[in-house]
């Protein structure tokens, strides 16, 4: 049974964890970032789409490079930990206990990770509530997890968990549940939905203003 | 039906890993599915995602054509589905049949497909054009998850990379 998705989050497009990186005047600045892929093949480029309300983004307009780490699943402590950071501390790898080294550039990279890039922004814009960046993979450093999985969006699911939601999702459970819900509670539209769990971002959104049409 | 012997360029150099799926697209009476790993959200509100599609491909003549897509995330035990239509062009080979993959048209003649772990109907917003693909960005105005699968976890480049045995990619540049 196909049930309406009434948030973002339910669509399952933010998939792995990385930490964003950039310089900043008195440390180094780290963002958790669910929102990456790549948009090119050769050269190959990256997009990422940070939150402006973060120093993150003031930080990378001004540099024009940012740092991408790939979180590996071992690392859940550090990406959860990520979450309660207070958004103006002046250096937040400091604050996580995580090792960095810097480009020549000065782009601070993540020691502890599956790989480590380096971004030279091509091209940034706001999108929504959120703001866009394209960049260029300028350096590559495979680090010491490179061999783990990579770190889910959300975590790894305990075996006990999945296990009983694999048994309501296939016995028909699940789509019951869902069916006498929405019968009493029509369900919101993924706008709706989603505008509940962000409700600062409601009132100041930007428009969309993409660098070309 | 056995799966292509060449694996994409998408999964033999991609540097990022994330997750899986499957991109529709409808215009002129024609229909096409291919497979994509260039995606992510964009926005909260508006509730936006892009994707990055390479010209000269019969989804992007489409896309570009209506207006709309439809994205599908795929979920551990559809791997078939991700190389079966990752390889070969649309333009010869009808997908939906040769892969089996079963979906309905929204009333925008967007095809969303019925047993994907969701799928979503994307309005495009804004496209832009790069250096070997297009970004389109997109807006949700409607999305899905199947609950039959919704337990998995959704299929990562990664895990794609093991199922066909190609080695990861983490050289250093």
């Amino acid at each position: 049974m196909l049930i309406p998705n009434t948030t973002i989050w339910h669509t399952r497009v933010q998939n792995v964890d990385s930490l964003l990186t950039a310089a900043g005047p008195q440390g180094t600045e780290v963002y958790r970032l669910a929102t990456v892929c790549q948009v090119g093949l050769e050269p190959p480029l990256v997009s990422i789409s940070p939150n402006p309300e973060y120093p993150i983004c003031s930080l990378i307009d001004k540099a024009g490079y940012f740092g991408l780490n790939l979180m590996a699943e071992s690392q859940t402590a550090i990406v959860q930990r990520c979450y309660g950071m207070p958004r103006h501390h002046p250096d937040k790898a400091a604050l996580l206990g995580l090792r960095v080294e810097h480009t020549d550039r000065g782009t601070p990279l993540l020691l502890e990770c599956v790989q480590s890039l380096e971004v030279r922004v091509e091209q940034a814009w706001n999108s929504g509530d959120h703001r866009t960046y394209i960049g260029e993979v300028v350096v590559r450093q495979p680090r010491g997890l490179a061999q783990e999985r990579s770190h889910r969006f959300g975590g790894r699911t305990p075996a006990a968990r999945r296990l009983l939601k694999r048994i309501v999702c296939q016995s028909g459970a699940y789509d019951l549940l869902f069916r006498i819900r929405h019968r009493h509670r029509p369900p919101l539209t993924i706008e709706q939905g989603t505008r509940q769990h962000v409700p600062s971002a409601a009132s100041e959104a930007s428009p969309h203003s993409p660098p070309s049409q | 039906m056995g799966l292509p012997t060449i694996v994409s360029p998408y999964l033999a150099t991609a540097v990022l890993d994330g997750g899986v799926g499957l991109l529709t697209s409808a215009a002129r009476g024609r229909i096409n599915v291919m497979t994509a790993s260039f995606f992510a959200e964009s926005s909260h509100l508006p509730v936006l995602l892009r994707v990055a599609v390479a010209p000269g491909t019969l989804t992007h003549e489409l896309v570009s054509e209506s207006g709309w897509f439809g994205l599908s995330v795929l979920c551990k035990g559809q791997e078939e589905w991700a190389l079966g239509c990752g390889s070969g062009s649309g333009r010869e080979i009808p997908k939906f049949d040769r892969w089996g993959i079963d979906y309905d048209l929204t009333s925008n003649g967007v095809p969303l497909l019925r047993d994907a772990l969701t799928t979503s109907e994307c309005r495009v917003v804004a496209r832009v054009p790069l250096k070997d693909h297009t970004l389109f960005v997109g807006e949700i105005v409607a999305s899905f998850t199947q609950t039959r699968r919704s337990f998995r976890d959704p299929l990562l480049v990664s895990e794609l990379r093991t199922y066909v045995g190609a080695p990861m990619m983490t050289a250093p540049c």
